[in-house]
């Protein structure tokens, strides 16, 4: 018995060597609180207000309490091009006061574009008109992505726009009924040379389908091609095919199944 | 952890305090900047990891641990049987969890992520922040972000008007 306190005494000096070298489980600290004065966000890196700023929906962004909050978070939620190289409004609108002109889409986008100095790289939307595109059209003269969903802009306001966007590599038109002419999709193959990407989804109006079938094999750098609610026939599949040697991916939702019986081999 | 797997590189994080962390190689690797570190070979022995106190850098290697792809130190058995979709939302509620920290942890953490190049991390911290934030008025921001209103009279007239909807 009273040899037992010798290794008692000597486990606390074993221990103390051992902290002298100072190394830690992490789970040391797994339960310990961690308590830390208050930081000023104010001076956090602007690089690090921008990507916290990059996670906010664009339309709150314009219009929310975030630019006012002082001078620092203001800079980084104004001044940075790059925040607003991709103009973003499918969230839709539903904070914004109803019927109000200083919040109507059309100055949101005009905001959005002074805001990005020319350097607007992508533009999403729904509801988009002709105005909106013409805006759009001509302060983004490099723009490389434009969605448009359920929109109401017409077949000349959008040939209008698409010849002055050369540079486009990706297209998606989404239920806009009234670009339908096989002349505005050919005008898209011509005009847009590096087109990469078209998706191009019927609304119930939408008889698009004939004029796609003409331009799709003229959209030569294709890779992929995505269309729901149009069908194809096997000529016009094989004429795709022959044409667009970078196509990678190919989507036809919702066609007419008579249509892809049997399937050019060259699909495979 | 270290004796535990043998074969596994460990690698030893010091942090500015004077405290040590050895953490398998995989897991500090989570961290772009220490990849870069390792792969250039400045890192022999141990790694001095600045501006990062003990206490957010242990919380760093805590996610980092977790986040290591499936072979990571916890529950390499579990992971092989659950499919990757259980996985990833397993990974989400422990995310949520891990974030309920105060705001001037966030703080550090944001800045821990960045300096260290950890893209999830960064992008955890900053989504959390804006989710707290969005949709509050302006004072409750700034009494969130601890931060005074600095401009001056004249300048806030100007965004006032810029932005009447947000100051009411």
């Amino acid at each position: 018995m009273p040899s037992s306190p010798p290794p008692a005494a000597a486990a606390p000096r074993s221990r103390r060597s051992k902290k002298k070298t100072r190394t830690y489980h992490v789970s040391v600290f797994w339960f310990t609180p961690v308590p830390l004065p208050e930081r000023d966000w104010a001076e956090l890196h602007p690089d690090l207000i921008s990507c916290i700023l990059h996670k906010l929906d664009l339309a709150e962004l314009l219009l929310g309490g975030m630019a006012g909050v002082c001078r620092s978070w203001r800079r980084a939620a104004r001044e940075e091009p790059e925040l607003w190289r991709c103009i973003d409004l499918r969230a839709g609108l539903w904070f914004v006061v109803p019927f109000h002109p200083k919040f109507s889409l059309e100055a949101m986008v005009r905001a959005a574009l002074r805001f990005n100095q020319g350097q607007c790289e992508a533009f999403l939307t729904n509801l988009a008109d002709d105005d909106i595109l013409l805006l759009l059209a001509k302060q983004a003269p490099a723009l490389k992505c434009l969605h448009l969903h359920r929109g109401y802009v017409s077949d000349e306001g959008f040939a209008t726009v698409i010849k002055m966007l050369p540079l486009l590599e990706e297209l998606e038109i989404s239920k806009c009924p009234q670009i339908c002419s096989r002349g505005v999709y050919e005008l898209v193959a011509r005009a847009c040379p590096l087109l990469k990407h078209f998706r191009h989804v019927s609304g119930k109006h939408c008889h698009a389908d004939y004029a796609i079938t003409f331009a799709a094999p003229r959209m030569r750098k294709l890779r992929s091609l995505d269309v729901v609610g149009c069908t194809f026939g096997r000529e016009v599949l094989v004429a795709i095919l022959d044409n667009c040697h970078d196509l990678q991916y190919l989507n036809m939702a919702l066609c007419n199944p008579v249509a892809i019986d049997n399937l050019p081999e060259k699909l495979a | 952890m270290a004796t535990r797997e043998a074969g596994k590189k460990m690698i030893m994080l010091k942090s500015p305090d004077g405290m040590e962390f050895e953490v398998e190689e995989a897991v500090a690797m989570e961290s772009q900047t220490i990849r870069k570190m390792i792969e250039d070979d400045c890192a022999d022995t141990a790694i001095l990891i600045p501006n990062i106190n003990s206490k957010i850098l242990s919380r760093v290697i805590e996610y980092c641990n977790k986040h290591v792809p499936t072979t990571g130190a916890t529950g390499a058995a579990a992971s092989d049987t659950v499919a990757p979709a259980a996985l990833a939302e397993d990974l989400k509620i422990w995310d949520a969890e891990f974030i309920k920290v105060n705001r001037a942890t966030r703080f550090d953490l944001i800045q821990a992520a960045s300096y260290l190049n950890i893209k999830g991390l960064l992008d955890l911290t900053s989504q959390t922040t804006i989710d707290t934030i969005s949709d509050n008025s302006l004072e409750e921001i700034r009494s969130f972000l601890s931060t005074k209103n600095d401009y001056l009279p004249e300048e806030e007239q100007t965004i006032r008007r810029e932005n009447q909807w947000a100051f009411q």
